[in-house]
């Protein structure tokens, strides 16, 4: 008995051993790891962390103390919620003391995100600072005074690569401006009085490459031209003409480059869209309220034959809708013969016209792959079904026996046909049976790949 | 692909623990000390071994897997795209912190630039929002303030310490 406790007790003692000296040696490997890394690439982990990680760094070790002087991102957001309440202006002093105390190597991306407006002379003095550091990304996100002004040194940049701006600032655009590097630009709740400032800016970007202009609002004005020969990617959304109840405002986007194009809620302006011949995809999301409904109609219809050359379209619910206002569809919607991809999109509580649906398919005569949100009720099906379409997916079924039948009509006016995919909702998909016999049924119809997906489809 | 159809070259890699590896010559020139190597003696035979003191045959078994999916990514034109992503988000998943930190040495040693991008901004995800001591005993920091600078220091950025992640 004594010789078994003590053979424990040895055996303990190993233990004991064996554990101190894993100990000893992990944590020599520990030490070796942090005097062999060089301080950049510790700085450069710091610069993926927010400020707060970051200054908080500062206490690790005397190492550490002033590492972070030397970061190349500076991430500030106020508005993640792990910054303490209370403390805003300790917070944003130390923020200051970043940007003070900052060696003179290069601050690549300046990010800034707050509900509360910065003082003017800060936010001057932080946004030139990056500057002068040759920041290559900036993105503000702030309320300010409409009559801030960005610092002089901005328009001149020639490492400013992105530039992202979303604040209810007026633009003023400087005549020397000269972006020589900037590939995005994203402007946000901007203002421009007249368009000379926002043509001035666009003739002013020399290469640039991507264009965001959301809830800009323009004043004083009623015409404006986007031409830029460089880019490649455009978005507009809700462009707001000062005087909206007059919907009076043209713009014109001239850019011959342009690969993709998206318009969401610009029927609120005339848009132009000219010489766009090398657009591949488009996407357009358009609404129809008010008493203005046939004038945004038209509109709507001029914005798809500007779109007429693309490969691939996504079309939302609310398009369609406002299309069918329009009582000689099928004369005034112009012909696709390039689309292949036809993505038709449904938000919460949005419905279609399955009509104006079918009009848009006779129209586009070589779509091969068809995306759906959901099946359509009435048993209709154009010409390119029978004679292209080799694809086609529903976003959201629940297997109910109008969805059903609506498949066995799909299949059986779908002589092409390669592969059907369906996405299920939740008790479709747990219901094996139920899955195995609408498969069952489905098959014995047409022969192509149909396969059921677990959860709806999301965009 | 080689030119011409000649025979893919093979670079021998051996490490300190003494393991040869042969790895396909676009993966090994990933490697700026390789292809110094190569550049500074360029009269080396094929069968040059080349020698690798600072790093051990696991982290590098694991950082030839990385470069060798990376190679090809970008062969495929696929760089940039979600699949990079997903392997990336796979390859680093099941890596413990140690292992993190081991591959990091050794990509920093072999200097292999998109790697140690990689690399560092994981470490930075894992250290995000968690406290002091977490940080210390990650990088195995030993603390050498006296406990009054120390005061000193957390005192100036007072609010950067509260709200932080339970260890």
């Amino acid at each position: 008995m004594d010789s078994i406790m003590s053979m424990e007790a040895f055996v303990s003692l190993l233990n004991l051993k064996a554990r101190e000296f894993l100990m000893e040696r992990n944590a020599d490997v520990g030490k070796d790891i942090i005097s062999k890394l060089p301080d950049s690439i510790l700085i450069h982990i710091l610069s993926f962390l927010p400020i707060k990680d970051v200054l908080r760094t500062s206490v690790l070790s005397t190492r550490w103390k002033y590492l972070w002087t030397s970061i190349s991102n500076i991430y500030f957001d106020e508005t993640s919620n792990n910054f303490p309440s209370g403390m805003r202006a300790s917070i944003r002093d130390s923020v200051n003391k970043v940007f003070l105390l900052h060696d003179p190597s290069s601050i690549q991306k300046f990010r800034l995100r707050s509900r509360r407006s910065v003082s003017r002379s800060r936010l001057n003095s932080w946004v030139s600072t990056a500057i002068s550091h040759k920041v290559e990304e900036l993105d503000l996100h702030l309320p300010v005074s409409p009559s801030f002004k960005l610092p002089d040194t901005l328009f001149t940049s020639d490492t400013l690569s992105i530039l992202k701006l979303n604040m209810e600032i007026v633009f003023k655009v400087p005549r020397f401006t000269r972006f020589s590097n900037l590939r995005t630009l994203s402007l946000r709740k901007v203002k421009f009085h007249g368009n000379q400032y926002a043509e001035h800016l666009f003739s002013a970007c020399l290469v640039l490459q991507e264009l965001v202009l959301y809830k800009c609002v323009l004043v004083d004005t009623t015409r404006i031209t986007i031409s830029i020969p460089t880019l490649r990617k455009l978005e507009i959304r809700r462009p707001l003409p000062l005087d909206y109840q007059l919907y009076g405002c043209c713009v014109t986007v001239c850019a011959e480059n342009l690969i993709s194009l998206s318009c969401k809620r610009c029927a609120v302006v005339e848009l132009v869209l000219s010489n766009l011949s090398s657009m591949k995809d488009a996407y357009i999301d358009e609404e129809c309220s008010g008493y203005q409904d046939n004038e945004f109609t038209r509109r709507v219809i001029e914005v798809l034959g500007g779109m007429h050359n693309v490969q691939s379209l996504r079309l939302s619910y609310d398009t369609l809708q406002c299309l069918a206002r329009e009582k000689n569809l099928q004369a005034s919607l112009p012909m696709f013969h390039n689309l292949i991809h036809l993505k038709v999109i449904k938000k919460m509580y949005d419905y279609t016209n399955e009509e104006v649906l079918m009009s848009f398919l006779e129209k586009s005569p070589n779509v091969k792959t068809l995306e759906l949100p959901e099946v359509w009720v009435k048993n209709i099906f154009p010409q390119c079904l029978k004679s292209c379409i080799k694809t086609v997916s529903i976003a959201h079924f629940e297997g109910w026996y109008r969805e059903v039948l609506f498949l066995k009509h799909l299949l059986r006016n779908s002589n092409v046909l390669e592969r059907l995919t369906v996405f299920c909702g939740k008790d479709l998909a747990r219901d094996l049976r139920k899955l195995n016999e609408i498969n069952h049924e489905l098959q014995a119809i047409h022969s192509c790949e149909i396969e059921f997906r677990k959860g709806f489809k999301r965009d | 692909m080689s030119k011409l159809g000649q025979a893919k070259r093979i670079i021998f890699l051996k490490t300190a623990d003494g393991q040869l590896f042969e790895v396909d010559e676009p993966v090994a020139m990933e490697f700026e000390i390789v292809k110094s190597f190569f550049d500074e003696n360029e009269d080396a035979a094929d069968d040059t071994v080349v020698p690798l003191p600072n790093v051990s045959a696991e982290p590098l078994a694991g950082i030839i897997e990385f470069c060798k999916a990376h190679v090809e990514f970008r062969a495929n034109g696929a760089a940039g795209k979600d699949e990079v992503k997903k392997f990336n988000a796979e390859y680093i998943k099941e890596k413990s912190n140690e292992q993190l930190k081991e591959l990091i040495l050794a990509a920093n040693y072999l200097n292999i630039k998109e790697m140690l991008d990689f690399l560092t901004e994981t470490i930075a995800n894992r250290l995000k929002n968690k406290s002091v001591e977490y940080v210390r005993a990650f990088f195995g920091i030993e603390n050498d303030f006296t406990p009054q600078e120390e005061e000193a220091v957390r005192k100036e950025y007072e609010w950067a310490f509260e709200g932080v992640d339970e260890d």
